[in-house]
């Protein structure tokens, strides 16, 4: 059930705050030796690890633009218990006229990963249909990614999109695939709960 | 080969843009706001010439624009682009428009649509193309289908527009599969 007193930034281990270029770029740059996590940032770029300078500025320029065209955001993925920056919740565009966004969510390392993932993405689809009240949200993956997939179906989402051979990694051409969920099915499943 | 003019079809040719006069043009295209919704899932709005170079002399160096021109008359009616070039893979997105609306359904923009595919397959060695098209437009949907390009998916409900919502569908079409069709179009041609 939705409810206006539910703390939208919290969950059991993790809190979300703003994004911070100069302590969390660095720390940042870390994560892209990842060729997932650099792939994540850029999704039609060519992955590669990337420097602290460059994801200060691409993270500065971010938040620039979330604060002037208010159609997208960014914020920083926190362990509650001592604050340490784990990843990133991005939407890096919001269609307001039309209610729809994806949103990226990533970790940097993978034991992370594997213990909050499913977490932070409950928190996520809570943000996106409580507190932005999109319509539907989805999240782009490629299809060698199995592990994400099957985390984002036990959540109810579903493929939507399958763009064949638009990822490269590991040596061949995998699917890009979109996986999404409507509010009308978030709410359904959750008030089921 | 039989057409050696890479950018020439059989009712139209792709020609690059003079941003001045052509700048015009599409700033007029947008008064038909059917036109605009069909093209974009954003606001429909307009945007003055000037404004509309202004967009183009900066964005121009990462796509490849053409004007789309009839053959019988010169006349350009309508606009294809290719733009988000992903060199890794292979792909980019194509957008496409006819703003001259007596010319809708008439062939022109499948016409335009084969020559772009030919452009980006033979001679930008790309590996696929993709685009976007609402389920509103079945017109240009059915000419899409007609190039070679097929569904990937929806994006259920994604386009909201005069209160009712549509889907947003992806489309694709691999280089492979533009290859078997320029098969096919030779085949039929040789039996007939």
């Amino acid at each position: 059930m939705m409810n206006f007193a539910t703390q939208l930034f919290e969950c059991e281990h993790l809190i979300l705050t703003a994004y911070d270029p100069e302590k969390d770029a660095a720390v940042e740059a870390g994560f892209t030796r990842n060729l997932d996590y650099a792939w994540s940032m850029d999704q039609d770029g060519i992955p590669h690890p990337l420097t602290a300078f460059e994801v200060k500025k691409k993270r500065e320029e971010a938040l620039k633009e979330s604060e002037e065209k208010e159609s997208s955001l960014l914020f920083a993925i926190r362990l509650k218990e001592d604050g340490r920056f784990m990843g990133v919740l991005a939407f890096p565009w919001i269609s307001w006229s039309n209610r729809i966004g994806g949103f990226k969510l990533n970790f940097g390392g993978e034991a992370d990963d594997a213990l909050y993932f499913e977490e932070a993405l409950r928190m996520t689809l809570r943000y996106a249909f409580e507190e932005l009240s999109l319509f539907h949200t989805h999240i782009w993956l490629g299809s060698q990614d199995d592990a994400h997939l099957t985390r984002l179906v036990r959540a109810g989402m579903s493929v939507e999109v399958r763009q064949r051979q638009m990822v490269y990694r590991n040596g061949r051409l995998w699917d890009r695939l979109s996986v999404g969920i409507a509010q009308e099915e978030w709410l359904q499943m959750n008030l089921e709960d | 080969m039989e057409n050696q003019d890479v950018f020439t079809g059989k009712q139209v040719r792709l020609v690059a843009a003079d941003l001045e006069a052509d700048c015009k043009l599409l700033a007029e295209w947008d008064r038909d706001s059917e036109y605009q919704r069909l093209l974009n899932s954003e606001r429909a709005v307009r945007f003055n010439a000037r404004q509309t170079q202004t967009f183009f002399e900066k964005e121009i160096g990462s796509m490849h624009f053409f004007m789309i021109q009839k053959l019988d008359d010169d006349r350009k009616i309508g606009m294809v682009d290719l733009s988000g070039f992903n060199w890794q893979v292979g792909n980019a997105w194509v957008g496409i428009g006819i703003g001259e609306r007596a010319y809708w359904g008439k062939g022109y923009g499948t016409d335009a649509m084969r020559i772009l595919l030919r452009y980006a397959f033979i001679e930008l060695n790309l590996n696929r193309v993709t685009l976007n098209v609402f389920e509103i437009n079945q017109r240009g949907l059915r000419s899409y289908q007609k190039a070679g390009f097929r569904e990937e998916g929806r994006e259920p409900k994604a386009l909201l527009k005069a209160g009712a919502r549509y889907d947003l569908i992806y489309m694709g079409i691999l280089r492979s599969e533009w290859e078997a069709l320029q098969f096919d179009l030779l085949k039929e041609g040789s039996a007939q």
